[in-house]
């Protein structure tokens, strides 16, 4: 995990599942998470799952939410999804795990930004009140994922360019919470491209080459050990 | 694209890699370098540029991992010899468990 200091950060209303105090708590989790001793023995160790501890925490969220933020930002590229089934089992929906990877990877991203253009971090903003919508996409199901997804045959007409047929599976990766994949993906959209820009290789969308994108993007997921 | 001189046939190759490097290690020294290499480099946009793929990776990774999604068809077969060559598929995150 490669979080240097606090960025702006921008989900703390009220999610689909989670409310705005558990939005702000995850993000304050994910930059918790490399000071965590539990997380940094078990990445040093060649047989993660046989590591017992406990996590160091700054949050009362519940232990399956904590596990599950601290291990994506730490050692995220040795889940299994024996391990996901676990966690899920143990408390957590699969809507609540899927809205907890969106938040905490929405802030690692804008926290990894911070500290690789030198910015000064800012405080992570108050949480607002609200009511939670708690709508599952009925298009829903189980498929090749770990959690519930909308398959490309099963989007609706309003979600078919985000979710339909020619799209790809990382996009479809938080459909069981639309709000949260249309969040994450229009910050991909604004740091990276866009669905459309990604398809169009004649035009240059950025002050670096299409070939120069590509080359950090898979230095990083190399080093991530990231296979997708 | 370029012939491979070292750069990887991509022009700047290996700064954008010592950076994406700098991003995800622990050498504060090394990316302040590395930063002020781009930016002379590639200039002020070009570093924005850079910093929002390296973030933007950093994440979807992430995201990736903990879902579980499996590689698009359509890119299973193109990419099947060099995920073998490059020892992708031996990653822990190819396995099932």
């Amino acid at each position: 995990m490669r979080i240097r200091g606090p960025g702006s950060v921008l989900p703390y209303p009220p999610g689909t599942w989670l409310t705005g105090v558990k939005r702000v708590a995850i993000a304050r989790e994910v930059r918790n998470a490399i000071q965590c001793g539990f997380c940094a023995e078990r990445k040093a160790s060649l047989m993660p799952y046989g590591v017992t501890g406990s996590h160091e925490t700054v949050t009362d969220l519940p232990a399956a939410q904590i596990e599950l933020i601290h291990r994506l930002a730490t050692d995220s590229a040795r889940l299994k999804r024996s391990w996901a089934r676990e966690l899920i089992d143990n408390g957590l929906s699969e809507e609540e795990y899927v809205e907890t990877v969106g938040i905490a990877c929405t802030t690692i991203s804008l926290d990894t930004f911070a500290h690789a253009v030198g910015m000064s971090p800012r405080e992570i903003p108050a949480a607002i009140d609200g009511d939670l919508k708690k709508v599952r996409p009925p298009e829903a199901h189980q498929g090749d994922a770990w959690v519930l997804w909308i398959a490309p045959d099963d989007a609706s007409e309003v979600d078919r360019e985000t979710f339909g047929p020619g799209v790809s599976n990382i996009r479809r990766s938080l459909s069981l919470v639309p709000a949260e994949a249309h969040g994450f993906f229009d910050l991909v959209s604004n740091q990276y491209l866009s669905a459309e820009q990604m398809r169009d290789f004649a035009t240059r969308f950025r002050a670096i080459t299409r070939a120069q994108i590509e080359l950090i993007a898979g230095r990083i997921s190399a080093i991530n050990q990231c296979a997708y | 694209m370029g012939e491979a001189d070292g750069d990887g046939g991509i022009p700047n190759g290996t700064m954008l890699v010592n950076f994406a490097e700098a991003v995800a290690g622990d050498d504060a020294e090394r990316l302040k370098d590395a930063r002020a290499e781009v930016t002379r480099t590639l200039g002020a946009d070009g570093l924005v540029d850079t910093c929002g793929i390296a973030a933007t990776f950093n994440a979807i990774d992430r995201i990736a991992d903990p879902i579980g999604i499996p590689i698009d068809d359509v890119r299973l077969e193109l990419t099947a010899d060099f995920r073998r060559e490059l020892g992708i598929d031996a990653f822990p995150s190819r396995l099932e468990g």
